[in-house]
């Protein structure tokens, strides 16, 4: 079943890096004290942290031949279309600024901004329904979360 | 006396304004929910689990039924009318579910399916109801060291079944439970991959990894195809004859119980059972109304019939186990957690009254499925072609304010959009995001127990290892673990080719 997926620009990447946090997570679950018997509070996360370096180096050794198909360079460059396509980039960065505003701005005025800007970004409406479209869907957001299920909003 | 009881919990979901309105208001919006493509049953059931927290257990517990109930249902929705599933387990739906509607049979197709899956969820609501007291007695001799293997292998089974490799599955749901164990250690004390931080003391609550996972992550992913338009489909006459439905009434029933015995199975969901029972289909009629592939009803029965008799078969090892059947299992155990109660076989004897209870809730939500199935149709049509440019920020806007409703902190909302990122890169990568979650649910079970099973042995690994083949109960699991693992490797493989060509030689 492997053999037949092509190869994703990036997953060689990716599979280092978790390799390496994997490593990361051995060596943090070393450092966990009282490593005395097979029970104790470092034992099952060491075991997991070997799991997880073992199943890394296995796929990495598995699809080996797939992954050499594309050089370093030409991986790098082709990773950025297949998984960082502009639309994610930029609707992950609007909302990263959602998140990090919503404190600062409370719920309601960031949560607007953020639906209004999102309309636009994503093509959902055009600029002049995306306002109108955006306060009905807080309203009705507001007053079920508020009135129904209880949740203080911000 | 006890059977009293049992009926009087059983039918507290009818009786019960307020109950019955939280199964029927569950149900109807897990049709839509489940409907919508990229908005999956698991999500919704995820993010509402959150705002559920203050409630009592029995209202929670009666709308997650009916979302999961119509969620299910509601997959086959988009199937049929735009051939984008709706959900995994609607996958097999349009394979003759979309030819149906090409060939303008889009409403008689949609009844079909709305019939087809009252039925399926009601035989596996029966067999939930027989099997489970069964099961919870006999899940009383489980020792730690069972639970541990049967952990082991439900997180095995889901990445497995559910992702390209077996190795990406493994490292998923060891990656879910190096998450549950961020913080506290339940037996000592000590704290665990803190570094040092008194905030992370108390872990990353499940539910924010879950919102993330399953609802911003799907979110990313959906925006691949911003563009993709629906195609409008009529949907003029969707009430099944009865003398196609007594025709098909002996698959109906077989499936239902592929449907059942699959959800039955750690590990193994609706999207399998689904794929299974459409399979079956195709090897044991002989004669369809139209080639498969091409509009047969029976290839559309037959999914559709199993994968929602899968959800009574999913609740036997999830009650009286506390082993989740796949993600959406794993997030109402979660839940359970939540308000307090532990599923596993003590959950029938402290609590009887919420497995009678939950079933009434199954049943009822299959009545309100036939009910909302076949009725608003035309809405319906219209909701699955709603953009996704409208829809995807408001996934955002709700699973924010579910991640913060966890404990009213925007450090679980930071959580969520870190994890909704992680999660991101993963499904580009072909790593699937359910065994995450069950190795967040499952990971406690499976530490608490090694670790009694380990201090029962003395610590002594060889003790420890020789329980796992000397005890027949621990050997059937072990072995299932075995072969789990080897049938994953290209010795099976060879080993299957290698029977195949003698088998065929002594022909």
């Amino acid at each position: 079943m492997e053999d037949k997926i092509i190869q994703r620009p990036g997953e060689r990447i990716l599979l280092w890096f978790l390799l390496a946090f994997s490593i990361f997570v051995l060596i943090q679950a070393l450092r966990i004290p009282h490593l005395e018997n097979l029970s104790s509070s470092g034992a099952f996360p060491i075991f997991i942290a070997l799991i997880l370096i073992g199943s890394s180096l296995r796929i990495l050794w598995k699809n080996r031949s797939r992954y050499n198909a594309l050089n370093l360079g030409e991986e790098v460059r082709l990773a950025r279309p297949f998984a960082l396509p502009g639309v994610v980039v930029g609707y992950a960065a609007i909302l990263l600024l959602y998140i990090v505003l919503t404190s600062p701005l409370h719920f309601l005025p960031s949560s607007y901004l953020f639906l209004v800007g999102s309309f636009l970004f994503l093509k959902g409406a055009t600029l002049k329904k995306s306002f109108p479209i955006a306060a009905l869907t807080l309203a009705v957001i507001y007053v079920l979360f508020q009135t129904i299920f209880k949740v203080i909003l911000w | 006396m006890e059977a009293a009881q049992a009926w009087h919990y059983f039918i507290m979901s009818i009786v019960s304004i307020k109950l019955l309105a939280m199964v029927a208001v569950g149900t109807l919006a897990g049709i839509y929910i489940g409907a919508i493509p990229g908005l999956s049953v698991t999500m919704a059931v995820s993010i509402l689990i959150s705002f559920t927290f203050s409630w009592e257990i029995n209202p929670a517990l009666a709308l997650m039924i009916g979302i999961w109930t119509g969620g299910v249902y509601g997959g086959s929705r988009s199937s049929i009318l735009l051939n984008i599933p709706g959900a995994p387990a609607a996958v097999a739906t349009g394979f003759d579910g979309y030819p149906l509607a090409k060939l303008g049979l889009a409403g008689h197709a949609i009844g079909l399916s709305t019939t087809a899956s009252v039925i399926g969820g009601v035989i596996g609501v029966i067999a939930l109801a027989f099997a489970a007291p069964i099961i919870s007695e006999y899940s009383l001799k489980f020792a730690p060291r069972d639970y541990f293997l049967l952990a082991i292998m439900g997180i095995l089974l889901v990445g497995s079944l559910s992702g390209e490799s077996l190795a990406k599955g493994v490292f998923a749901g060891a990656l879910g439970v190096l998450l549950s164990m961020v913080g506290m250690d339940n037996f000592t004390g000590q704290g665990r991959f803190t570094f040092g931080s008194v905030g992370l003391m108390s872990g990353i609550h499940f539910v924010a990894i879950m919102i993330g996972l399953f609802g911003v992550s799907e979110a990313l992913v959906q925006l691949h195809d911003i563009s993709l338009k629906a195609i409008k489909q009529d949907v003029s006459r969707i009430f099944p004859s009865w003398r196609l439905l007594f025709k098909h009434m002996y698959l109906i029933i077989k499936c239902s119980f592929i449907g059942v015995g699959i959800g039955a199975l750690p590990g193994a969901g609706g999207d399998i059972a689904a794929l299974l029972a459409y399979g079956h289909a195709r090897r044991s009629v002989k004669k369809p109304m139209r080639p498969f592939g091409k509009g047969a009803y029976e290839g559309l029965i037959a999914p559709e019939t199993a994968n929602n008799a899968c959800i009574g078969g999913a609740y036997i090892p999830m009650l009286t186990l506390g082993i989740p059947g796949d993600a959406v299992t794993a997030v109402i155990i979660g839940a359970l957690y939540i308000h307090g109660l532990k599923p596993g076989p003590m959950l029938m004897i402290d609590t009887p009254h919420l497995f009678w209870f939950s079933v009434g809730c199954m049943l009822l939500a299959n009545v309100f499925l036939l009910i909302f199935g076949l009725t608003g149709v035309r809405i319906f049509a219209k909701m699955v072609e709603i953009r996704k440019g409208l829809l995807l920020p408001i996934i955002i806007i709700i699973s924010t304010v579910g991640s913060y409703a966890i404990n009213n902190s925007i450090y679980d909302v930071y959580w969520m959009l870190g994890f909704g990122i992680f999660g991101y890169i993963l499904k580009m990568y072909g790593f699937q995001v359910g065994p995450v979650i069950l190795g967040v649910i499952l990971g406690p079970l499976m530490e608490d127990n090694y670790r009694r099973a380990m201090i029962d042995q003395h610590n002594n690994i060889l003790g420890f290892l020789s329980q796992l083949v000397v005890n027949p109960l621990s050997l059937v699991l072990t072995l299932g673990i075995v072969i789990t693992i080897v049938g994953q490797t290209q010795f099976w493989s060879w080993m299957k080719r290698k029977v195949w060509k003698s088998k065929k030689e002594g022909i």
